[in-house]
């Protein structure tokens, strides 16, 4: 069986040792940075950076099979839709495609009866597809280096109040239950007949409502009693726990989150003056 | 309330729990507990049990507050833990006092690994890391698990699971430990290694352990106390010996006595007069052998319906599954199955058992293509399996899996019924004739407009069945069917499989319940890890208790006793309450 989503992997690297504040300060400043520069060598040193950050932390390259599909797949949106349609765009790039009547097609009242892709969109496709990436990719590191319970704990040691907490412990926790259910759900449906070789949308939605359904009453099922066993814990007992194995939030650990912001801050304005880009 | 335990309990004790008047309603107004009284003395170990449905759960569920405080519903009368108030305290501060380990293993885990699971109670109520690590250290050493602790819950048997739960409730040193049919999801031999820990406990730190279970016979020899709740009251607590004596009464209640009291009652031995125990049987039983000895079985103690109408001397019917060498491995794991043989002819009943973990449902997924073989050669219906799908198969090999939920989508239970013919391309007739016979045979004839997911656990299973019968397999595989199930539930689904063999269906059963293993099948396949340890008529294979053992299996106590009492003229592969009561009648002893 594959590894659930956002499913912890365990290890002891730098990342997995920091709290889970301070990753969660660096996962925002990343974000903060990629939406507040608009050059691209700066957002795709971001991007990888990030990337880096998931390599260090031991996380497979296999981790990173979904975005085979979802990289070109923004690409393509992106840029054909900011290309054509960005109220910036001045510079033609080529008219790939003629139509036989005329359309309006900008916001300056531009009629034309041709799809022109211009430079300015192109670029602001590009950005943009960068920025999405971005968060598709930052803060699941977070839930990929953190156990749920520490993420619990760490939130709630600086202020998050106690049933946020808790909604957000079961839900995680369900992922890879759910996980495992779909397949134990396939296979029922497979024994009654449910043939998944067969493609199609038709064939796609016809079994989805046998696997759907019953994935959401075994959850609810399963929801009692995790509840149960997460109370039975003494869960919430008090404000402060004590924390084991994970780090508590010291008082270098805040200097670092202000430090962050601060640069962040900093990183942000000077980028703009020095790379000021095309005012994305 | 019985005299005999009120008079057990000293005065000045402060008792572990003591329920008053207790009423419970459900949010939705269903009743579940109605006036329960109940007064259990530090350090007793006690049962609860009851049918399912009884209440045990609710019942169990309110002595560390998770009713009221976090199911809601309304509450009549007082139920006090250790002195505490449960309506007043909440969940988290009776958590100190209770424990509860619960029925399924998979929901209880919450950490990353053993070693957190064992801090994360005692993290929450603020206790010093220094005193954690030391709890987590004594504790995983008196639960035998200190070789478990960097393991994640992937890498644990359910058996493992519940110990560890366990652990994790210790670490946050209660006085009471409350086990809700913990054991129902494991092996035979799991489950009597945890009802030994519950022991233990008791024994030694002079925990109050209360279980919910229905397991008789280890709660004969554990429990000082037991508590029979139907339809949510109480309506008995004494003595094992007290309680079990009432053979009839306990029947009509859906539980099941133990396998030797049931025995002295039928060779009609008075109710004080019974036994509970294995050693309390044979010593009552050895010195009333009068008549000659028996060495071995004749066809007429031999119960006639369990066996099929024998084949024709020489004749053997067809094979429909042959597994030649077959060996599978999950992809990065180790070795599932390995070098299995075997052939399953037309019209067997097969049992097939091992240790959780063994193999066995990975095996039967391979008879209806769910997996595919890594190494060897194996056919269905005469074909390799290579060529073979699951849809396809799905009209001839038909495999009940273990949780009806996994399935019912439907919102009626005749819809659910006709799923799996219409993917067939049934249609009119043919198909609602199918559907009918199928939902009589299991006997859910009169519940086919009702929600499926409104039913009980039992009849939503005999849903699941029925969706598989309506597809007409010669083949009907049962994965565990039995787990968690009352008497009655055990013996519905038995019986049904058992008609089923006598209509000519081909018949294999997964379970854990050596005692209708013995009742049911005529031969007996043991799995330990990924390979076939015994392959064999059942008859000659529980004439090897070791080997079983070796396998993580226990014997039913019919099986000990008779082989306890061999060297004295009883037949030692005598398998069933029946096959004994004609034994001994014959040797002289009871009427």
């Amino acid at each position: 069986m594959s590894h659930a989503p956002l499913d912890y992997i365990p290890g002891n690297s730098v990342f997995h040792r920091m709290h889970v504040v301070v990753k969660m300060a660096i996962m925002l400043s990343i974000l903060v940075l990629m939406f507040s520069i608009g050059n691209l060598w700066l957002l795709g040193g971001l991007l990888l950076m990030t990337v880096v950050l998931y390599r260090i932390s031991g996380v497979p390259w296999s981790y990173f099979k979904g975005l085979r599909v979802l990289i070109p797949a923004l690409l393509i949106f992106l840029i054909s839709a900011q290309g054509l349609w960005y109220s910036a765009n001045r510079t033609p790039l080529f008219e790939p495609i003629m139509l036989p009547f005329r359309i309006n097609f900008s916001a300056d009242g531009l009629e034309a009866n041709a799809l022109t892709l211009y430079a300015e969109g192109v670029l602001f496709g590009i950005v943009l597809a960068f920025r999405m990436l971005g968060m598709f990719l930052t803060f699941p590191l977070v839930f990929l280096t953190t156990p749920t319970t520490q993420l619990i704990a760490g939130l709630t040691e600086v202020g998050l109040p106690y049933q946020i907490s808790f909604i957000f412990t079961t839900a995680l926790r369900f992922i890879p239950f759910l996980y495992a259910s779909r397949e134990r759900v396939t296979e029922a449906q497979r024994l009654r007949g449910m043939d998944l070789e067969k493609k199609g949308i038709v064939n796609a939605v016809r079994q989805t409502v046998p696997t759907i359904v019953p994935m959401i009453t075994s959850a609810l099922r399963t929801t009692s009693d995790l509840e149960i066993a997460i109370e039975s814990r003494a869960f919430g007992a008090f404000d402060k726990r004590t924390a084991y194995r994970g780090r508590r939030f010291t008082r270098s650990d805040r200097n670092m989150v202000i430090g962050l912001a601060v640069a962040t801050l900093i990183a942000a304005v000077s980028a703009r003056v020095f790379f000021p880009g095309r005012g994305f | 309330m019985t005299p005999e335990n009120t008079a057990a309990i000293p005065d000045n004790t402060i008792l572990a729990v003591d329920i008053r008047q207790l009423s419970y309603e459900y949010p939705s107004g269903v009743r579940a507990l109605n006036r329960i009284d109940l007064t259990i003395a530090k350090g007793q170990c006690v049962a609860i049990m009851g049918a399912n449905g009884a209440g045990k759960s609710t019942l169990c569920l309110t002595l560390n507050g998770i009713i009221p405080h976090s199911v809601g519903g309304t509450v009549y009368g007082a139920v006090h833990i250790a002195g505490m108030d449960t309506m007043t305290h909440q969940v988290h501060d009776l958590a100190r006092r209770v424990g509860l380990v619960m029925q399924n293993p998979e929901a209880q885990l919450l950490c990353p690994t053993v070693e957190d699971e064992l801090a994360f109670g005692p993290e929450n109520l603020c206790v010093p890391v220094e005193e954690i690590r030391e709890r987590i250290h004594a504790t995983a050493a008196a639960v035998r698990i200190a070789d478990l602790l960097d393991r994640g819950p992937t890498d644990l048997s359910g058996g493992q699971i519940q110990r560890v739960i366990t652990a994790a409730m210790l670490t946050m040193n209660p006085e009471i430990i409350v086990f809700d049919e913990a054991t129902s999801a494991l092996d035979p031999r799991g489950a009597l290694d945890l009802f030994a820990l519950a022991r233990e406990l008791n024994l030694t730190r002079g925990m109050t352990v209360l279980m919910a279970e229905h397991k008789s016979e280890p709660i004969a020899e554990f429990a000082d106390l037991v508590v029979i709740l139907d339809k949510g009251e109480i309506i008995d607590v004494g003595t094992p010996h007290q309680v079990f004596s009432q053979v009839e009464r306990l029947t009509t209640l859906k539980i099941a006595p133990p396998q030797v009291t049931r025995l002295m009652h039928e060779l009609g031995f008075a109710a004080e007069a019974l036994p509970v125990t294995l050693e309390a049987a044979e010593a009552m039983i050895r010195p009333r052998l009068t008549a000659a000895s028996i060495p071995s079985l004749t066809k007429d103690v031999i119960r006639e319906d369990r066996q099929v109408p024998a084949p024709a001397a020489g004749v053997v019917t067809a094979p429909i599954i042959e597994a030649r060498n077959i060996s599978f491995r999950y992809p990065g794991e180790i070795d599932a199955l390995r070098g299995i043989t075997l052939t399953i002819r037309e019209g067997e009943f097969v049992g097939l058992i091992g240790e959780n973990g063994a193999g066995k449902t990975t095996l039967v997924k391979h008879f209806v293509g769910l997996l595919k073989p890594t190494g060897g050669e194996l056919s269905v219906l005469g074909r390799p399996s290579g060529s073979l799908t699951t849809s396809g198969l799905a009209g001839r090999i038909g495999l009940v899996l273990q949780n009806p939920d996994h399935q019912l989508f439907k919102t009626s239970v005749v819809d659910e019924v006709k799923v799996g013919p219409i993917r067939l391309r049934l249609a009119g007739d043919a198909l609602e004739e199918r559907v009918r016979v199928a939902m009589q045979d299991v006997g859910i004839l009169e519940m086919a407009d009702k929600h499926p997911l409104s039913l009980s656990w039992g009849d939503r299973q005999r849903v699941a069945l029925a969706s598989i019968l309506a597809m007409q397999p010669q083949v009907v595989i049962f994965d565990e069917p039995t787990t968690g199930q009352d008497l009655a539930g055990r013996t519905i689904f038995m019986d049904l499989a058992h008609a089923l063999n006598k209509k000519g269906y081909t018949i294999i059963v997964i379970t854990h319940d050596m005692e209708l293993i013995t009742r049911y099948a005529q031969r007996c396949v043991v799995m330990k890890q990924g390979r076939i340890m015994m392959d064999d008529t059942t008859r000659e294979v529980f004439r090897h208790p070791d080997l079983l053992r070796d396998t993580f299996i226990e014997v039913p106590q019919i099986v000990q006793l008779a082989h306890r009492l061999s060297d004295c003229g009883v037949p030692a592969n005598t398998l069933t309450v029946e096959e004994m009561t004609v034994v001994l009648r014959r040797r002289g002893v009871g009427r």
